[in-house]
């Protein structure tokens, strides 16, 4: 593109903005080509912004930012000062960065201003899922505390059950060979009672005996497998809380 | 240069370039000064000088030089008040700053 193509494309570009303005922004560059020594036959792109850019950069400019703008102004100079009224104080370092002026790129060099203005909304965010959370709390407050019921009372089940395993099995086997000791030091005297009491014994010592296989079980098996589904369920929770 | 230059900057900037010289100074080398210091594009420029303008920070008269126009910028009165409360807002500013990165500014 040479410069009589390059002006001509602004002008063409520039067509909607009153005819003084039109007319400075092209004689700026006319003479800016000129003291840059651009002859005219050579490409201006490259060596300046494309007409496209330059005529939004302008548009903006011409635009001007709404007054609201300056209750996000930091220099108090600005608002309450003798410049108050003129377009130059208006237009605020901060305000331009809030991201509604379209021109803001134009005054970055390199970085970019997306980060800061998210910044704020993360922080409304969380403000807004704790207020929320609070608000709420007396529904999912009574839901966590009924659960954590639910929960140790399966726990304190299974706790239960496996020392009433644990016991009943000591118990048998225990009350089996005293029947067995007594039984056999009776034959001699009375036998039916001597034989009666050693067969009980030997019953209950069998019991003990597949009481401590369902002690061995319960503590190898199925305690494991509750464990985990205890975690499991806590997993799913946590990781639902993570997701929500 | 990885900060970025908010548009009161830039025209803090421009003011003080433009103020370097009595007689004023025109877009083409006002653009080159600012663009020795400042990664800026060359149309960054116009409107923060036409916006100097029309707040009557700056004036313009056109001069012949080498068989063409050239439009000098110039600094008014309101534009030297302006440049002097930015270069004072800037220091104080910058002074803040400094102290931070230096682990100062606390009371304690």
């Amino acid at each position: 593109m040479t410069k009589q193509e390059f002006l001509e494309k602004l002008n063409s570009l520039l067509n909607d903005i009153p005819k003084t303005e039109r007319d400075e922004a092209i004689e700026y560059y006319q003479e800016y080509f000129e003291e840059a020594g651009i002859d005219d036959f050579e490409d201006v792109l490259g060596k300046i912004d494309t007409p496209e850019k330059i005529a939004v950069t302008i548009k903006a400019d011409l635009g001007q930012g709404n007054p609201e703008e300056e209750a996000f102004t930091e220099r108090g100079y600005y608002e309450g000062g003798v410049y108050n009224s003129n377009e130059l104080m208006r237009n605020g370092e901060i305000s331009r960065e809030s991201g509604q002026n379209q021109n803001n790129g134009q005054y970055y060099t390199k970085g970019s201003g997306i980060q800061n203005e998210k910044a704020p909304m993360e922080k409304w965010k969380v403000v807004l899922i704790i207020v929320l959370a609070l608000i709420t709390s007396p529904i999912w407050g009574g839901l966590v505390i009924g659960l954590g019921g639910i929960l140790l009372g399966i726990i304190a089940t299974i706790f239960s059950v496996a020392v009433a395993v644990v016991a009943i099995a000591f118990a048998l086997l225990v009350v089996g060979i005293i029947c067995i000791v007594v039984g056999v030091t009776k034959i001699a005297i009375a036998p039916a009672a001597g034989i009666t009491t050693t067969g009980i014994g030997l019953l209950c010592f069998g019991l003990g005996i597949l009481f401590v296989i369902l002690t061995v079980w319960f503590f190898s098996f199925l305690l494991p497998t509750c464990g985990r589904g205890i975690k499991w369920v806590f997993q799913r929770l946590s990781g639902r809380r993570e997701r929500a | 240069m990885v900060f970025n230059t908010g548009s009161t900057l830039l025209d803090a900037i421009v003011l003080a370039v433009v103020s370097r010289t009595k007689e004023g100074t025109y877009g083409y080398s006002i653009t080159q000064e600012v663009r020795s210091v400042l990664e800026i594009s060359e149309s960054t420029l116009y409107p923060v000088l036409r916006r100097l303008q029309k707040d009557a920070c700056l004036e313009v008269y056109d001069e012949q030089h080498g068989g063409r126009n050239r439009r000098y910028y110039r600094l008014t009165d309101k534009g030297k008040t302006v440049l002097t409360e930015y270069k004072r807002e800037w220091i104080s500013y910058s002074e803040k700053i400094t102290m931070m990165f230096e682990g100062g500014l606390k009371d304690d």
